[in-house]
């Protein structure tokens, strides 16, 4: 068998040597006498029946020394002495001073004797009687015993028979319960199988309309004017976003940037607030603030996290509140989404729903960068870019006093072209090259990695 | 497609409750409606009555079960034609409970026998470790993987400064944290530590957890301390979490005699809290560990004793069985099994969308 009682898995650390290490130390102690005993013989060996049995032959031994040695009356002494002459005279002194001393002590000795006598009579007495109650107990314990082992055996068969009428209970509310739960299933399959058809049939009556539609699209769209266009419901919008768009902590992060447009605001709408971002950065503000998104599992999502916010058009939505109503507009990524009379719309609507002196944020993708605008077609439903001189035209043109251009998301130094260092050993007109060279090389840099998002802001 | 989770209790201190609500937490960012259904919850993390599921339950559903004891939702799980998961936290074996708790040994008892009725109905059986996997392989679940329990260690940050300061002193703290019960062999420890103190008397044993149905177990270890008159030995009973970080920081040696676990959430708290761990080779202690800590192959408590004296006195050796376990403990770090579980629910998606 194995001695070695550890075991590490780490090649470094000598195991062996920790167990003669171990070994060594025990070996010491023990040698020293300071090594404790067994713990299992401690917690296995303490009884308290040992104290009992002790106590009881100690009063069986006291009772046996009362009972011999009761008569304290010295009758049994005798005077004599081996003296041959004087002999005769020396015991008729001690008679003499027995007797006289015997006057006194013998009425006491004889009091005490008779007191012993009694005591032990009575101790004796106590002892037999406890004797006899101790037996008559354990008679009593046993029929006792015998009695509650009726008792037991009586209940026992009780118990078997309340056992097997509650199993027959168990049955007939098992078979009530399957009964219900078959019930249950049927009405919920029944439920399902008519909501299915009638899916089934809202899809035909979908798919004629958009047929028609098509047709009367084709007719329309002579001048290519209407360009095929992805509806977000048609895909799990939410899904894309995860994947493309970044991580919520990300978008929280870039979105910090525009914080200050909002300061102490308490009306602030989000239009296209997707994953509530935004509207989460306001509430950690105590920034009062609501969304508006079209896709029903954005607005599930943000409901989920206690976010106010509606499912609706953005146009139908703005028109019903009230004009002058809002301190805040906050559009990021969406108005790429958007055919130019419904952007020119949203904004005119925009401007008369917020109070004066308040900003309007309008965040898209900035097709300036060629980087981002070739990435600008990974999202089906984006329509088109907005160019940023559009958006401010079109910010001022809905009566926005201010308006200004801010731009984000540089692409980081390792995706862009890298520039020739200089060095020492160059010579003036190798100098002069690498010069060119790197200004062209940050002019290509600034057409195609600039920066990748761009906001117009706007203050009413 | 809806994924919802359904156990018997949802706590809001211990391993499997935090799990479940992690797990919540990343189906919404993922995208999914997700409640949890129960029978019992603690009125600090609310849960729906699992009795209501019936409302939600659809074909195209995922529906987990978090199964770590006998229970009547095992039947109602049944039932629904949801598709089924199981993520198994291992039963203790019943029979460590004979003459403890009756109740709790009907209970676990049962638990085995139905959780191997579920085989036919349960598409997928996670077991949070290679052992429970095993288990799960022998009781005939065909599909089978291992997903280490989820563990936010972003959480574990806030502790009690006063019972830090209190137990900062020139003393050797032993620490151990699970219930009290006998599958963990608190006896075992305190003969260890029987031994230890006699070795160096300025030492505490400090055991932390709950003994809520274990009475007699933790009347019959006060009874083994009195014996064997060992002081400064602790009884924390049930503690708050942030007591729970506190105990791991003043720790210098963790010491786990368990002879049956599922997982032992506790060494990984251990790994991460840099307390070298001693632990008697035993269920899925091998498996958690992997290549680090101290196994113990033999009760022998006096040689377990010297051990611990050597490490906590030898600072080389102490460091090094501290590197291998902070290796260890990145493996279980909560980025990495996100992805994991990611992995094996598209798995499942994909699965049925060809």
């Amino acid at each position: 068998m194995d001695d070695n009682i550890i075991e590490i898995r780490d090649d470094e650390i000598n195991a062996v040597e920790i167990m003669d290490k171990i070994r060594e130390n025990i070996r010491k102690r023990h040698a020293d006498g300071e090594l404790p005993q067994d713990p299992d013989t401690i917690i296995g060996s303490a009884s308290n029946n040992c104290q009992a049995v002790e106590s009881d032959n100690t009063f069986q031994r006291d009772l046996s020394y009362i009972s011999a040695n009761w008569d304290i009356q010295n009758n049994s002494y005798s005077i004599s002495s081996h003296h041959a002459y004087i002999g005769k005279f020396l015991i008729k002194g001690r008679q003499l001073v027995n007797g006289e001393v015997r006057r006194y002590v013998d009425p006491i000795a004889y009091k005490q004797t008779r007191f012993n006598q009694n005591s032990k009579r009575i101790l004796n007495c106590l002892a037999q009687r406890e004797k006899e109650i101790n037996e008559k107990i354990s008679e009593a314990v046993k029929t006792r015993e015998g009695a509650i082992s009726t008792i037991n055996t009586k209940l026992e068969k009780t118990a078997g028979e309340f056992e097997n009428r509650i199993q027959k209970l168990e049955i007939t509310t098992n078979d009530i319960k399957n009964t219900t739960c078959e019930l249950e299933n049927k009405i919920h399959e029944d439920v399902l199988n008519a909501v299915n058809a009638i899916n089934i049939d809202i899809e035909k009556k979908a798919w004629l309309a958009q047929l028609l539609e098509e047709r009367v699209q084709k007719g329309l769209a002579q001048k290519g004017a209407l360009s095929a266009s992805i509806k977000k419901e048609d895909t799990n919008y939410f899904l894309f976003e995860e994947r493309f768009r970044g991580s919520r902590k990300d978008i929280k992060q870039r979105q910090l940037a525009f914080l200050p447009y909002f300061e102490k605001c308490s009306s602030v709408l989000d239009i296209g607030c997707g994953r509530g971002e935004f509207l989460e950065i306001l509430k950690d503000h105590g920034i009062g603030g609501f969304g508006v998104d079209s896709d029903p599992d954005m607005v599930a999502y943000c409901r989920s996290r206690q976010l106010d916010v509606d499912q609706s058009d953005a146009i139908m939505y703005l028109e019903k509140l009230e004009d002058k109503s809002l301190d805040g507009i906050f559009i990021d990524q969406v108005v790429e989404h958007m055919e130019p009379d419904y952007l020119i719309r949203l904004l005119a609507l925009c401007q008369n729903k917020l109070k004066f002196g308040y900003y309007i944020v309008v965040e898209t993708v900035n097709p300036l960068s060629f980087v981002s605008f070739v990435n600008f077609y990974i999202d089906m439903t984006h329509k088109r870019p907005v160019h940023p001189e559009t958006l401010q035209f079109l910010i001022s043109a809905a009566g926005f006093r201010e308006s200004e251009k801010r731009f984000f998301s540089p692409v980081s130094g390792e995706g862009k072209l890298k520039k020739i260092e200089e060095t020492a050993e160059m010579n003036l007109s190798e100098e002069k090259n690498v010069d060119v060279y790197n200004h062209n090389v940050e002019i290509l840099n600034t057409v195609l990695f600039g920066a990748q998002d761009y906001a117009v802001i706007g203050k009413k | 497609m809806q994924i919802h989770q359904i156990l018997p209790t949802l706590s809001p201190a211990d391993a499997i409750g935090n799990e479940v609500r992690l797990m919540q937490a990343l189906f919404q960012e993922w995208g999914y409606t997700s409640h949890i259904f129960a029978d019992n919850w603690h009125p600090n993390t609310p849960a729906l009555d699992y009795n209501t599921y019936n409302k939600y339950s659809r074909k195209e559903n995922i529906l987990i079960y978090h199964y770590a004891i006998g229970s009547d939702i095992t039947e109602f799980f049944k039932k629904l034609p949801d598709r089924k998961i199981i993520i198994y936290h291992n039963l203790t074996p019943a029979e460590f409970f004979i003459g403890i708790n009756e109740g709790l040994y009907k209970v676990l008892k049962e638990g085995r026998d139905s959780l191997s009725s579920l085989v036919p109905s349960v598409e997928l059986a996670i077991g949070d470790s290679e052992y429970n996997r095993q288990e799960l392989e022998t009781m005939g679940f065909s599909r089978t993987a291992v997903l280490p329990i989820l563990i936010d260690f972003d959480t574990y940050d806030r502790f009690n400064t006063s019972l830090v300061r209190k137990f900062t002193d020139d003393y050797v703290n032993i620490l151990f944290v699970g219930r009290i019960s006998p599958n963990k062999k608190q006896e075992d420890l305190l003969k260890v530590f029987y031994y230890y103190k006699s070795i160096n008397p300025k030492s505490r044993l400090i055991l932390v957890g709950g003994y809520n149905g274990c009475e007699r177990y933790i009347e019959q270890l006060r009874g083994i301390v009195e014996k064997l008159h060992i002081s400064d030995v602790l009884f924390t009973g049930s503690v708050p979490f942030k007591d729970l970080i506190s105990y791991y920081k003043i720790a210098d040696v963790f010491l786990c005699m368990s002879e049956h676990e599922g997982f032992c959430v506790p060494l990984v708290e251990s790994m991460f809290f840099d307390i070298p761990i001693i632990a008697y080779n035993s269920t899925a202690v091998p498996h958690t560990l992997g290549n680090s800590g101290i196994l113990i192959k033999q009760k022998k408590f006096g040689e377990i004793a010297e051990l611990i004296n050597i490490i906590t006195k030898d600072n080389n050796f102490k460091k090094k069985i501290i590197e291998q376990q902070k290796k260890r403990y990145h493996e279980f770090m909560f980025e990495n099994n996100k992805k994991k579980f990611h992995r094996i629910i598209y798995n499942l998606i994909d699965a049925v969308k060809s």
